[in-house]
């Protein structure tokens, strides 16, 4: 019973209500800033699973950007609340209801008892210490080589500069030259470029798992084909939004 | 109550897994066609929240470039179908998808 | 551990009873921090303004003028609420809290000092030490929209919607210049973290070349704005633009739109928007003394905050016979507060500068102002960044 099981709770039910608000909502104002808050709970809960960057760009993105677009295009709009009753008592609704209800009892079925038997699974098939036999236990901290590392210098170090012994050594060095004019020896030279570049190329951020360099270094080796095509589908979306929403010489040119 | 209290991998699921059917029933009982796009985001997000469930829990980082892809494409989609939605109001000053039911002629 | 000592310090981070009774406060002081600089801050636009319009500013209540703002914040207080017949209340109710709360969120993850230790327990000073913290300052910030477009919607009065849209494209228009602008300093600290970025800023101005130290200008502190000017001009203009300061507050014109989309809010609600928009600027300045200027770190000092430390530990053994604290722990305090009056300076010079342009520059045209932004800021940003990068990575190449 740890803060993180009483915060996942709370972000869970908080996010089933405003999700159940946003499509039981007559007004649409409402159903799009309830949708923009259950966005912003589930950003929150990426925090809770140690997926950092991924949480933020949830905020960004989806809270911060697409539902402003949704919010402005339904204000814009000015549209009425619905005049009739979502839910009202007809042979298509009931049918519509218990599909959605058929599908949510198989989806939390498998979900709630599927897991012991995927864990089995995995269990099986690969060696423990690679993948987390385990599903109940999370691997914190490092990232397994064998999965993700494509490129060799994977440094363990976890501090971004010198200690400040050495720092202070190194800037007395250089500023406590007594001979400016006289070159640096090749053997100080090289001590110092030494000192230097371990200061800088070691000097990697820690890399957690889900923190930013992770995810990074597998978009922009494994997936960077995608990461390119994602690129351009995003130019063409821009391109045709505009020119759907033109009020003169757009594509839906009314008159 | 300890297995429900302490969150694991089906946690996530379970609510994932609730969060796409209310978006499944958003999308077949609404009939404003903004509301549906919205129903739409959010089957997506409780993908995404799927996706993230699983990176953590498999130590392997892909599931969260998956969803640095599902984002992107969810975003680009909601901007093209909200412009399409744009121009069908100003043609048709109406959103309501039982208005464009039956094919006219 | 025995189970009192369990419950108090906890099996893992932020399961101890210690660390969140702690991690309140430090909510409530930072909240309370904020809310009452604000008074502090409208005291001196209103004199500082008056100084540089050649008038006086409010001098009759209390000793120059300092009473006013508890006047002000009294009549705030007891002024009649009304609310528009039309409005739609709930919205209405809603607007200046969601105005107000990403203003707070994002001035908590901002390092104010360096860490303190009293009695063997260490406390830093800052809420949320984010270790991606300044893409969840500018994602928080993002949400700021949500309360200008309840605003200006719920109000039913169409000045008070044309404000709110412009305010809310403006906004989103400028974060994509903010965010840009600054991913060549970013590149450079190769971190998110603003401690860390605070840290690699300490020592004389000097830079990697090819794996030699290159030590120009050895007079000049390691500041970000002597590695990128151009991206502290773009990011400072977009701190303006995002906080709807003049020369960008076309939404809050009293020429054009009476008062923009908060024209219909009195008393207290108007209040929690001007104590949003204060917040946001505290933030802003906060980001800039952080990103480009050093942060809390004193300017020459080569060690860093270490140095620091360590100048208070030979000299405060004193303070440790007068409070009964160890000596490192009595110069960790007087470390912290060193750091804590630096920052207030740097971030308090910016927040003059705020004030002074406000009262200097006249306003952008809404066309002028979008043009601006998407331009001229966008094609700048992109350039600083494939500017920066090719030199970084010229900068990094080594032959040897």
């Amino acid at each position: 019973m740890t803060i993180d099981d009483i915060l996942f709770h709370a972000f869970a039910f908080v996010a089933v209500i405003s999700a159940l608000l946003v499509i039981f909502n007559k007004n649409p104002v409402y159903s799009a800033l309830f949708l923009a808050l259950c966005m912003s709970v589930l950003g929150a809960m990426f925090f809770t699973l140690n997926a950092y960057f991924v949480a933020v760009a949830q905020i960004t993105v989806y809270a911060g950007a697409v539902m402003v677009l949704f919010v402005m295009v339904v204000m814009l709009f000015d549209l009425k609340r619905e005049s009739e009753e979502i839910l009202k008592f007809s042979p298509v609704t009931t049918a519509k209801v218990l599909a959605a209800a058929l599908l949510c009892g198989f989806l939390v079925g498998t979900s709630w008892l599927g897991v012991t038997a995927v864990k089995d699974h995995l269990a099986g098939q690969v060696a423990p210490g690679t993948l987390s036999a385990d599903l109940e236990k999370p691997i914190d901290g490092k990232i397994p080589k064998s999965i993700i590392s494509l490129s060799a210098e994977d440094s363990d170090e976890s501090t971004i500069k010198a200690t400040p012994e050495e720092a202070r050594e190194l800037l007395n060095k250089m500023g406590g030259n007594p001979n400016p004019d006289e070159d640096l020896t090749a053997a100080e030279d090289a001590k110092l470029v030494e000192k230097a570049t371990a200061t800088e190329s070691k000097g990697e951020p820690i890399e957690e798992f889900g923190s930013t360099v992770t995810l990074s270094r597998a978009l922009f080796s494994k997936f960077v084909f995608a990461f390119e095509a994602v690129s351009a589908l995003l130019l063409v979306a821009i391109v045709g939004a505009v020119a759907l929403a033109r009020s003169k010489g757009g594509t839906h040119h009314v008159g | 109550m300890a297995t429900v209290m302490h969150v694991g991998l089906n946690h996530y699921l379970v609510l994932s897994a609730l969060l796409f059917s209310i978006g499944v029933l958003g999308v077949l009982l609404r009939k404003n066609a903004i509301v549906i796009l919205m129903s739409i985001e959010l089957m997506l997000n409780a993908v995404n929240l799927d996706f993230v469930a699983f990176s953590k829990y498999s130590g392997n980082i892909d599931g969260q470039a998956m969803v640095f892809f599902v984002m992107t494409i969810a975003a680009a989609e909601a901007a093209v179908g909200l412009a399409i939605a744009v121009a069908v109001f100003k043609r048709f000053k109406e959103v309501n998808i039982s208005y464009f039911e039956k094919l006219k002629g | 551990m025995s189970g009192w000592a369990k419950l108090w310090i906890g099996t893992d981070m932020g399961n101890g009873l210690l660390e969140i009774i702690v991690n309140t406060i430090k909510i409530a002081l930072i909240f309370f921090a904020v809310v009452s600089t604000v008074p502090l801050l409208v005291w001196v636009e209103r004199r500082g303004s008056a100084f540089m319009q050649n008038r006086l500013g409010p001098n009759r209540v209390g000793p120059l003028g300092l009473l006013q703002l508890a006047a002000d914040a009294v009549k705030f207080i007891f002024k009649e609420p009304f609310v528009p017949d039309a409005a739609d209340k709930v919205l209405y109710f809603m607007a200046p809290a969601m105005c107000l709360l990403p203003a707070m969120l994002t001035f908590a993850a901002i390092p104010l000092s360096t860490p303190f230790t009293v009695m063997g327990h260490t406390f830093k000073m800052q809420v949320a030490d984010i270790n991606v913290g300044i893409i969840y300052i500018f994602a928080v910030a993002s949400l700021g929209v949500y309360g200008i477009l309840a605003a200006g919607w719920s109000s039913a009065n169409k000045y008070s919607l044309l404000g709110a849209l412009r305010a809310s494209s403006q906004m989103i228009s400028y974060e994509v210049a903010m965010g840009l602008s600054i991913i060549g300093i970013l590149m450079k600290y190769k971190t998110f973290d603003l401690t860390k970025m605070i840290w690699a800023q300490t020592g004389p101005f000097n830079f990697i070349w090819q794996g030699h130290i290159i030590q120009p200008l050895s007079w000049l502190p390691n500041w970000g704005i002597f590695f990128q000017p151009l991206a502290f001009i773009l990011f400072f203009t977009a701190g303006f633009a995002e906080t709807n300061r003049l020369p960008f507050d076309l939404p809050e014109g009293e020429a054009e739109l009476v008062a923009g989309y908060h024209t219909e809010y009195g008393g207290f609600k108007f209040n929690m928007f001007f104590m949003g928009e204060y917040g946001h600027m505290m933030t802003s300045s906060a980001l800039i003394t952080i990103l480009f200027f050093g942060g809390y770190a004193l300017p020459w000092s080569g060690g860093g905050p270490v140095q620091v430390q360590e100048f208070w530990m030979s000299h405060s053994s004193w303070l440790s016979q007068v409070i009964p604290l160890a000596t490192g722990e009595a110069a960790s305090v007087l470390a912290m507060l060193t750091h804590l009056i630096c920052f207030s300076i740097k971030m308090g010079f910016f927040l003059f500068v705020y004030i002074w342009v406000r009262w200097t520059l006249p306003r952008f045209r809404y066309d002028q102002l979008m043009d601006l932004g998407w331009k001229t800021m966008l094609p700048w940003s992109l350039a600083n960044l494939g500017a920066t990068t090719a030199l970084l990575f010229f900068a990094r190449y080594n032959p040897l």
